[in-house]
């Protein structure tokens, strides 16, 4: 079914589908309300100033004629659907449409992501994001609804457990989302709980205004970590990178940017990147051997 | 204000603890008061030059080979070792060496790279008055390849030292250096957030006491459909662009809350007006 609904959307959708240089962002921001997944105490506004703030500096980018395309989807608009591949719509019993030309987040090279989440402490393995359209599934999981088959080269999610360790360590996320064939390459989390509010705002813009040229896993880590008040409370960056060998990972890590995503080859591994002994709540405390 | 509150604010705010609706405040953060001027030395917009960067950061006295306008007023100074990305407009100035990282071995002592990135940042331009907290980290990495069924042992990849900026013992929002080094103790990069202070127009004090912010933390608590939960106020300048690139300061209190709502667990900070002056 996949192809030709792909050829459908080729002759009859708009230019933006042969844009080379695509983001969404996705600030889910309200629960609780008509249509809306979750209670009303998850609604923070903040979520979509986050993501306002991220696409900010991809719309100056187009408007000086270095990206092509930038797309807005909060809320409601960020429906389970598209963060859902074709190929685990049967498991899930979901609609699928991760492809959906300016909407879904698989027809995007990059996407940035403002919501709740949470992670599984036992097999099977995953992270799970919040979504903001009941409609839909109301939660995106690594395992059961994505896989990045399509456009998507980078993914930059600000939610709470979205990276965690032990997901990984037990083999989470790549098998999960990718395939050896996979242009998807970078997951930018957390490991355990981050903090919520502006502050937020000023290291996503930050981040995203210094990542164009390089260093689009490190400055995520330099913006992003931090002590927060509390015992045990750190905010864990981590980004977690895929490709077929260390040395590519790294390159990606250090010298890759939005307008340079590098090629790291066939999918076939990964590197976690974290800070030593970042404590976080919900999440262990991250080990250094 | 209910009488439970009243009264137990009475009875507690000394002690620097209190109860309010459902909230447990902890203002011992929140007292003294800041004082009202800011220090006489200060970051200047002339630190951003990239030959300063090059000279302070990296010792180098290499030549602009090549410049690009990256996004906006972002441009990018290429000399044959290094890059320097910088941002008058936003405070930001990114100096990283060229290349592909060489991983190299060592141990470095935290005390010692925490001291040594202090000093490349004095030697930037940036007084140790606007210096906050200093905080080492060792980035490492773990390799999961093909279908082993352990992923590899941690490595380290490089070290960070982070520097967050205070101004009169307060943290302005958002605003840090990140310097990074190698194992073997080279330099690697320093990635800034840290734009100068404009000379007037800051709102650095309160008149407001520990009580009325109480107050008002609990209004802009519920504001945001909290209900119960420990918070901790504390100070903080909120910074104020300006089209020069400054920043103005503002004081406020950040209420940070832990909420006991299922879905929605992680520390939030709110923010609370001080009617600053």
């Amino acid at each position: 079914m996949k192809a030709p609904a792909i050829v459908v959307l080729l002759l009859f959708t708009g230019a933006t589908v042969w844009a080379a240089r695509e983001v969404h962002v996705y600030g889910i921001a309200n629960f609780g309300g008509s249509g809306e997944c979750g209670s009303s105490g998850m609604t923070h506004p903040v979520h979509a100033d986050t993501a306002a703030a991220f696409a900010k500096w991809f719309n100056d980018a187009r408007d000086d004629g270095k990206w092509d395309d930038v797309r807005t989807r909060n809320n409601k608009d960020a429906r389970g659907r598209y963060f859902t591949n074709w190929s685990k719509a049967v498991g899930c019993l979901c609609a699928a449409d991760d492809s959906r030309a300016n909407f879904g987040a698989d027809e995007a090279d990059v996407i940035y992501v403002h919501t709740h989440g949470n992670h599984s402490t036992s097999a099977p393995w995953f992270s799970s994001l919040s979504m903001g359209n009941s409609n839909d599934s109301c939660a995106a999981r690594t395992d059961a609804n994505m896989f990045w088959d399509d456009d998507l080269d980078i993914a930059v999610i600000k939610a709470c457990q979205s990276g965690d360790y032990d997901v990984w360590a037990n083999g989470g996320y790549r098998q999960q989302f990718t395939n050896s064939g996979s242009g998807f390459r970078m997951w930018n989390a957390f490991h355990g709980d981050s903090s919520c509010g502006d502050h937020v705002t000023t290291y996503v813009s930050w981040y995203a205004s210094s990542s164009f040229h390089d260093g689009v896993g490190e400055n995520w880590l330099d913006a992003a970590y931090d002590v927060v008040p509390g015992k045990n409370n750190d905010d864990c960056p981590v980004s977690i990178v895929f490709g077929e060998t260390r040395s590519k990972r790294i390159a990606l890590f250090e010298n890759g940017g939005w307008r340079d995503r590098k090629s790291t080859g066939k999918k076939t591994g990964s590197t976690y990147f974290y800070f030593e002994g970042c404590n976080p709540p919900n999440g262990r405390k991250l080990p250094s051997d | 204000m209910t009488t439970r509150t009243a009264l137990i604010v009475t009875c507690l705010a000394c002690a620097g603890q209190a109860l309010a609706a459902g909230f447990e405040f902890d203002t011992s953060r929140i007292q003294p008061v800041p004082r009202a001027s800011l220090p006489e030395k200060r970051l200047t917009l002339k630190a951003f030059d990239t030959a300063n960067a090059l000279r302070s950061f990296a010792a180098s006295t290499e030549k602009v080979e090549s410049s690009e306008a990256v996004v906006g007023r972002r441009v990018a100074d290429f000399t044959r070792s290094w890059r320097v990305e910088r941002d008058t407009t936003e405070g930001s100035i990114l100096i990283a060496r060229r290349g592909e990282l060489a991983e190299t071995s060592g141990t470095m002592d935290r005390e010692k790279l925490m001291k040594a990135s202090t000093q490349l940042l004095g030697g930037f331009g940036v007084p140790s008055e606007e210096i906050g907290a200093v905080i080492a980290r060792s980035l490492v990495t773990r390799d999961g390849d093909a279908d082993a069924k352990e992923p590899g042992p941690a490595k380290l990849l490089l070290y960070k030292t982070f520097i967050i900026r205070e101004i009169n013992g307060v943290t302005v929002e958002g605003h840090r250096a990140v310097v990074t080094h190698a194992p073997d103790g080279s330099f690697v990069r320093a990635n800034l957030l840290w734009p100068p202070l404009a000379s007037s127009g800051h709102k650095l004090s309160t008149k407001l006491t520990t009580a009325e912010i109480e107050r008002r933390a609990q209004v802009a608590l519920e504001k945001e459909r909290e209900s119960e939960g420990k918070v901790l106020l504390r100070w903080k300048y909120f910074p104020v662009k300006a089209r020069t690139g400054e920043v103005a300061l503002r004081l406020m209190v950040e209420a940070w809350i832990t909420p006991a709502t299922p879905g929605a667990t992680e520390t939030r900070a709110i923010n609370v007006p001080v009617d600053a002056f």
